[in-house]
């Protein structure tokens, strides 16, 4: 009987171990694939993110830049709301370095109507409001109530079932100059991934 | 009569020494196997192509590869590249599309596909995906 203890535990420690493994082993390997496929879907966000910078460049070698580049943010995340079923906003602001007036389109890829309110330091007016439709967008006027220097705009609205607020300035001066500032919103199966950002650029 | 009993005691120990032998060799080629095939996680391994992929696309587009590959629609060269930066074992197909992406996968093997968003080149605006589909040549 000696001998076959030796089989018998032998079967019970493969057992045991097997089923060890495959419990751990089964973790290990979903925790990796979401792990990967977040850490993609995160790059593919900051791919979104350059390639509006990328836009806002391409802009300002145009005649009108403050067109074109509300042309282009419309027309990429009009692009990317189809193909990867993407949420976008995105405000682009244009000081045209001639006169002290300025203007802020904003566009609205978030899946449904929201109320959009812009608010200026040293502007006329201080505040501006849209109440923009899924895959719209509109653009707000102001006059600056200072010759050179930065104007602070804060912007407010809803996403999800929240309301976000942000801050981005822009640089009043006898230059040209454009912000841009996204908030785009990749989704996959099972999860989202979020990037924000703000870039200029002053000629 | 004494010889008797000691010839079956040996025997009897051969016997036990056998069977530990035996289940020892049970448990290490067990053991041996078990470890052998936790090195390469087949689930896992679509998702590691992906992060290659994309990693390859991702390279092109610092280089400034990529924008171009994208503007002149050029798949030819975009696939050598990408051949070039991925290891051998994995098989290709791409497309330099704007909506409507096709490719020649095999439909018999997991394909993993990744894309890559293009808004320009130089002073042109574009709309294009580079999307880039991989499989396991073996």
């Amino acid at each position: 009987m000696k001998g076959q203890m030796f089989l018998i535990g032998a079967i019970l420690m493969i057992m045991g171990t097997l089923l060890v493994f495959n419990v751990v082993g089964v973790r290990t390997i979903t925790e990796e694939s979401r792990y990967q496929d977040a850490k993609l879907l995160n790059r593919q966000a900051s791919n979104a993110v350059n390639e509006y910078r990328y836009g806002l460049v391409l802009a300002a070698l145009q005649q009108e830049s403050n067109k074109s580049a509300a042309d282009y943010a419309a027309a990429f995340s009009s692009f990317l709301r189809n193909e990867a079923d993407s949420r976008i906003f995105y405000a682009v602001a244009y000081v045209n370095g001639t006169t002290q007036a300025y203007s802020v389109n904003v566009g609205n890829y978030l899946g449904r109507k929201i109320n959009v309110t812009l608010n200026a330091t040293d502007s006329t007016p201080s505040s501006a409001f849209a109440y923009l439709d899924d895959r719209k967008n509109s653009t707000m006027h102001f006059l600056s109530g200072i010759s050179s220097g930065m104007i602070n705009l804060t912007l407010s609205y809803k996403k999800g079932g929240g309301s976000v607020q942000e801050r981005f300035s822009v640089n009043v001066s006898d230059k040209r100059y454009m912000a841009e500032f996204v908030d785009v919103t990749m989704i996959d199966t099972g999860f989202t991934m979020n990037a924000k950002e703000v870039f200029n650029r002053t000629w | 009569m004494a010889g008797c009993s000691r010839r079956r005691g040996n025997r009897k120990g051969y016997i036990y020494m056998l069977e530990v032998v035996i289940a020892v060799s049970i448990i290490l080629v067990f053991i041996a196997n078990m470890f052998l095939s936790a090195q390469t996680p087949k689930s896992s391994s679509l998702e590691l192509m992906k992060r290659q992929g994309y990693e390859a696309l991702e390279y092109l587009d610092k280089t400034g590869e990529l924008r171009y590959l994208a503007y002149s629609g050029n798949e030819v060269v975009l696939e050598t590249r990408l051949e070039e930066l991925l290891p051998s074992s994995i098989s290709l197909d791409t497309d330099i599309c704007t909506t409507s992406c096709t490719a020649a996968v095999p439909a018999s093997v997991p394909v993993a596909a990744v894309e890559y968003y293009i808004s320009g080149y130089r002073d042109a605006f574009l709309i294009k995906k580079v999307k880039l589909w991989m499989w396991s040549s073996f």
